[in-house]
């Protein structure tokens, strides 16, 4: 029952995004809300080179998921901003697939912006069991200007946020996982929050067909609140309480 | 050629692992278990490569003399060591197990108890009562705070209940929806990745 | 400066040489604050206990270094709890340092109840895959064939007559993972096995969806979860000793934050009576 509950959501799901993507490539403006955690990257990595500062990218060692893939969007606009800028950024992985892609990503991106001779693969560091300490210690010694945060984070999201704040970098997080985002609001200047970070790569780069899964999402969460409302109705009109004071056995 | 290939084997590999669980066929289980298991040899190769640019950056360190390239002959012999005896006597090892417990665990608790202090000084800097909505904000955590631990019950012996109550009512239905919208994203994300829509992690657009 | 707007600006190291000391009173000593026995715990503790001798429980392990000051404690006093009762345990390490906290506890406690490896306890080997190594453990043997140290885990007694999960008693997780879950994702719908979440406090907010629905049946949260359940097993540990440390702890922060808010307070009323338009 719960695999076939499972399907139809995805075959709804998909659908709706079909729908969305089909919308967009009619040319029908979709708006989307700001996020300005996203917003802030370009006045970030603006702010860190007006300071003469490298800008510091953490993908954390928490697992490679869809976080680590949305993570390698924001790090792909990132390295492009850095390399328009002509300023330094220092990519730190925690995973070793993340090492593997974020090396490419930056070098796509400074390949893109016409800056390859700019790129230093020295600047990307795979940090594993050290991760924290190897992060404390790059804030110590290197002078960071922007510190971005993306990815799947566990306890050491305060840790090196609260440490980053100290350096008098403006941080821009995100992640999905709940039981961090209190951390990441609390110490950095902006957080995507949950599906913010998923967004992200449609949100920087306003491709059509990816707009169109957005529109997909948001049906999902009106399927969800409708479902969740229907649910709760039906429990609340069946509890013994509500059946008592109708009357009813 | 060169892109069209991966976002293919992505999809196909994508589509048999998805199909696995929704479809009950053998044939389609086991292809979907060993498509899993090559992802577990494919981290284990992404493993190498890391751990050799992690030697690279260090021999680098210490040829330059750099800032803290002591540090960096530490970390070498404990990569190497850890390595030889983990592979050659297992980390059932007596070795191994007094390395574990005696530098690797006390030192990783070391820097993870930083979090203590990092948390302390975020609290005092956060917690502000500016609004009413940082007024709610405060009185919960302050509530949550003295509610995990025994004085709260004797500052006020409902507090540990009015704490339950907030981490059972209003927490849950708060994560409830953030974990309901992280998940749509998720699964939205991945299909674009399946279908060859999302290609940041391959370098962006050309 | 007023000293409304010193105490709204404490220095950082000020505030950790408190916190340091705060930690040290209970630990030189002992202040012997009160501890509730929550709901939850007394919950875990009973579903542990009304498990019949034999049943065969699987404890994941899934934490680190990094949390082990609060799940180790609790990997103790549950394990404790298990081999008091004479349950069969399977040790899995969901994550890599996971197998060398099952060492310990073969090295450390197994003993003191006569349990016998590979008979009353194994450790299965680490799978790398995390989510998806749970998800492949429905197909049991396909997955594990061997213990930690390689062994046949087929020729094994605790292994004699267990066809896989469906024959699990109860899932114990403890963790600072998501490893709870992947358990609820995978295996409950299928074997409708009992869950108990054990792991760090910052756990409970990802969980408490999953326990509102009972999926996860209950849970053992924080060094305070320890400490009760250590408590309700009658198997003195660690974390009872060291939750007065964490009240010192709490209190100081909630004493920081009264400081700093007094301090905001006195400021704006300073800046009205100057007639000083303040942005907040």
């Amino acid at each position: 029952m719960d695999k076939n509950l499972a399907l139809a959501f995805l075959a709804v799901f998909v659908a709706a995004c079909y729908y969305g993507m089909t919308r967009t490539s009619k040319g029908i403006h979709i708006p989307i809300r700001r996020v300005p955690g996203l917003d802030a990257i370009e006045e970030a990595i603006g702010r860190a080179t007006e300071m003469g500062r490298a800008s510091l990218f953490i993908i954390p060692s928490g697992g490679f998921d869809a976080q680590a893939f949305a993570a390698f969007d924001i790090l792909g606009y990132v390295a492009r901003q850095s390399a328009k800028y002509d300023t330094r950024i220092i990519v730190v992985n925690g995973l070793p697939e993340a090492h593997a892609i974020s090396q490419e990503v930056v070098r796509q991106a400074y390949l893109a912006e016409g800056r390859e001779d700019k790129y230093d693969p020295n600047d990307l560091l795979f940090l594993s069991g050290g991760f924290n300490a190897g992060v404390l210690g790059i804030y110590e010694r290197e002078k960071i200007g922007a510190n971005f945060l993306f990815g799947s984070f566990y306890f050491e999201s305060l840790t090196l946020a609260e440490a980053g704040s100290r350096t008098g970098a403006i941080q821009v997080a995100g992640t999905a996982n709940t039981h961090q985002l209190p951390f990441l609001v609390a110490a950095c200047d902006y957080t995507l929050i949950g599906e913010e970070i998923y967004a992200a790569g449609t949100y920087l780069s306003r491709n059509g067909a990816q707009i169109g899964s957005l529109i997909a999402q948001e049906i999902g969460k009106y399927v969800s609140i409708g479902v969740m409302l229907i649910g709760s109705l039906y429990l609340t009109m069946t509890s013994p309480a509500v059946r008592s004071l109708a009357g009813k056995p | 050629m060169r892109r069209t290939v991966p976002l293919l084997v992505g999809f196909i590999s994508g589509a048999i692992v998805v199909a696995k669980y929704f479809i009950a066929n053998k044939a389609l289980s086991t292809w979907g278990t060993n498509v899993i298991s090559w992802r577990n040899i494919v981290a284990a190769f992404a493993l190498g490569v890391g751990s050799i640019n992690l030697i690279q950056t260090h021999l680098r360190k210490m040829a330059r003399k750099e800032r803290g390239w002591d540090a960096s002959i530490l970390l070498l012999i404990s990569l190497v060591g850890f390595t030889v005896i983990g592979i050659a006597k297992g980390t059932t090892n007596p070795i191994y197990k007094w390395g574990f417990d005696y530098l690797y665990q006390p030192i990783y608790s070391a820097i993870s108890s930083l979090l203590a202090f990092m948390i302390t000084s975020a609290s005092y800097r956060a917690f502000k009562v500016k609004d009413w909505q940082s007024a709610v904000l405060t009185v919960t955590a302050v509530i949550v705070m003295l509610g995990a631990v025994g004085v709260g019950s004797l500052l006020y012996k409902g507090i540990p209940r009015w704490s339950q109550w907030i981490m059972d009512v209003v927490n849950t239905a708060g994560m409830r929806g953030i974990t309901i919208g992280g998940a749509l994203g998720a699964v939205a994300l991945s299909l674009r990745v399946l279908l060859g829509l999302e290609r940041g992690y391959l370098g962006g657009e050309r | 400066m007023p000293w409304y707007m010193r105490i709204q600006s404490i220095s950082k190291t000020a505030i950790w040489v408190a916190l340091v000391v705060a930690f040290a009173i209970p630990l030189i000593h002992p202040l012997g604050m009160p501890l509730n026995i929550t709901s939850a715990t007394t919950a875990a503790y009973n579903l542990i206990d009304s498990l019949p001798a034999g049943s065969i429980v699987f404890q994941s392990i899934g934490f680190n270094p990094a949390v082990d000051a609060e799940c180790w404690p609790q990997m103790v006093a549950i394990s404790r709890h298990f081999m008091s009762k004479n349950l069969k345990v399977i040790y899995y390490p969901y994550m890599q340092e996971g197998g060398m906290y099952a060492e310990r506890i073969k090295d450390s406690v197994a003993g003191d109840y006569g349990y016998e490896y590979g008979k009353d306890y194994v450790i299965l080997p680490f799978k790398a895959g995390g989510e998806t190594a749970i998800a492949g453990m429905k197909d049991f043997y396909t997955l594990f064939n061997t213990d930690v140290s390689g062994n046949s885990i087929k020729d094994m007694p605790i292994f004699q007559g267990f066809r896989g999960m469906q024959d699990v008693a109860a899932i114990v997780p403890v963790t600072g993972s998501d490893d709870p879950v992947y358990y609820v994702r995978y295996i409950e719908p299928v074997y409708h096995t009992p869950i108990v979440a054990c792991g760090t406090a910052p756990l409970l907010p990802v969980i408490g969806p999953f326990v509102a629905s009972k999926q996860i049946k209950s849970t053992v949260i924080g060094l305070s979860g320890a400490a009760e359940y250590e408590i309700l097993a009658k198997v003195p540990g660690s974390a009872t000793g060291a939750m007065d440390a964490q009240s010192m702890g709490h209190m100081l922060i909630v004493l920081l934050v009264a400081l700093g808010n007094i301090g905001l307070f006195f400021q704006k009323r300073a800046q009205k009576a100057a007639g000083v338009t303040s942005n907040g």
